[in-house]
């Protein structure tokens, strides 16, 4: 016996028994629900066209996983199953430009709530005529944006919103890291020591000043897994500012 | 270098990192100071690169680790050079290690090590912690739990498996890399999108009429 879907049950894997396309049928009596049902469809060489209205596409109770939307800004919305529902996926294409006059198509994806009115609330990938920028916004969660924007109002220009970390290692192929820290008075030579060696080397860009004065110092070893700095005189408190680059 | 004693060790709570002092004596026999810093997490991360439980190697390793050649770049993800770099800060630290065969010197807690420590400006909160072991006040600062250790294991396995089949690969030579290059630039772009698709027969845009669902529901709402 075929269903709705013109499946045999045996082929189911899990969807719509014959119980459920019972029931599935009084409810649309129910609803006075009379719009056309197709099953397993192939269009051959054809366009589908669907005037005026969305393409749905769900779970075997109606659950909405995805759905291009009609209207004048193309828009598909991915809404992914698990247990937090409050955010979906967008992915549509506007007008970037801010001046009607001028046009800049652009195609954005992006996370956003789910809950009208809609709020960007996550990562954001905005690839338009003009630039593109790799963001953060979390506009209902709170806290500031962060975002990479290339060709940012002039050609080539690259602009990054944002902070870095202050020591920070996740693992050991990072390509960066950075911070600052105070050396205490009376040593010669300070050590600072990775998480973990790094894949490859690290290559220090270090600064060390202290306060109302001048300093020698220099770079005494650097590795994959450390650097020391080197100081002219041992005593008094040094700024030690540094950026790392792995190489 | 002549010999690098652990004076003191001591974690740092505006900072949140360890800080271990040494004295070095230095082949002509001048004495420097230097402190070492590093995260908490340095001890699991450490033991997990260089697969080892041994926290006490995982700690001389540390210590001792800016004071020799430093390991080849390409050397961690191979099982043997790493266990041959651990052989070498192993015997680091033994040439390294005073003569009295105690990583602290002589004179440890002894009021002439306070005083040399103070003489050239190391503040009271070192000075102070010479009293500690540095070894169980590193413990006591790090964390080291198997399950965490476990974990980093496998990230870096995952990682170091990759980059050794990836140093296994040949590479294409130059010129078959240049030929490539040259040809992509030849082709056109519309030959690029069709290429794959050159065998099956692809209507032409517009030239059969749409089939449009939906039409008969949305004139019956009408």
């Amino acid at each position: 016996m075929g269903n709705r879907y013109l499946v045999l049950p045996e082929n189911l894997e899990g969807k719509a028994d014959i119980v459920s396309y019972v029931a599935d049928l009084y409810k649309r009596a129910g609803d006075s629900d009379s719009a056309l049902r197709i099953g397993h469809t192939a269009i051959e060489d054809g366009n589908l066209t669907v005037r005026n209205g969305d393409i749905i596409v769900s779970e075997s109770d109606d659950t909405v996983v995805l759905r291009i939307l009609h209207g004048d800004i193309p828009e598909i919305r991915f809404f992914p199953l698990g247990s937090v529902t409050t955010h979906r996926a967008s992915l549509f294409a506007v007008d970037f430009a801010p001046d009607p006059e001028d046009t800049d198509q652009s195609v954005v994806l992006t996370i956003e709530t789910d809950v009208f009115p809609t709020v960007q609330d996550g990562g954001k990938l905005l690839l338009s005529e003009t630039s593109a920028i790799l963001s953060h916004q979390p506009d209902a969660s709170g806290g500031e944006e962060s975002y990479l924007w290339l060709n940012y109002g002039f050609n080539e220009i690259a602009n990054y919103r944002g902070r870095w970390s202050d020591q920070l290692q996740a693992d050991a192929h990072q390509g960066l890291y950075m911070g600052a820290f105070n050396a205490t008075a009376g040593f010669s030579t300070w050590t600072h020591t990775y998480f973990t060696p790094f894949s490859t080397t690290m290559v220090p860009l270090a600064n060390v000043g202290v306060s109302g004065g001048t300093l020698t110092w220099g770079l005494d070893s650097y590795s994959a897994s450390q650097f020391t700095l080197r100081f002219g005189v041992s005593g008094g408190t040094k700024m030690v500012t540094f950026w790392n680059f792995r190489i | 270098m002549r010999s690098v004693a652990i004076l003191c060790a001591r974690f740092d709570e505006v900072s949140r990192r360890v800080e271990v002092a040494k004295e070095i004596v230095n082949d002509d026999g001048s004495v420097e100071y230097n402190c070492q810093t590093f995260h908490p997490d340095t001890l699991e991360w450490w033991a997990a690169g260089f697969d080892t439980d041994d926290v006490d190697e995982v700690i001389d390793g540390i210590l001792i680790d800016p004071f020799v050649p430093p390991i080849a770049v390409d050397a961690l993800p191979h099982r043997a050079q790493r266990d041959a770099y651990r052989q070498t800060l192993r015997e680091a630290k033994v040439a390294l290690t005073p003569a009295n065969g105690n990583e602290k010197p002589v004179e440890v807690n002894s009021a002439a090590l306070k005083a040399r420590m103070r003489a050239v400006g190391i503040g009271d909160v070192y000075v102070d912690a010479v009293d500690n072991d540095p070894y169980e006040v590193i413990k006591a600062a790090c964390p080291f739990d198997p399950e965490v250790l476990q974990v980093r294991r496998e990230q870096l396995t995952a990682s170091r498996a990759k980059a050794v089949e990836r140093s296994n690969t040949p590479s294409k030579p130059a010129g078959s890399r240049a030929d490539e290059a040259r040809r992509r630039l030849n082709t056109k772009p519309s030959e690029v999108a069709t290429a794959g698709r050159a065998a099956t027969t692809q209507p032409k845009r517009g030239e059969l009429p749409p089939i449009v669902l939906g039409e008969s529901r949305r004139r019956g709402a009408s």
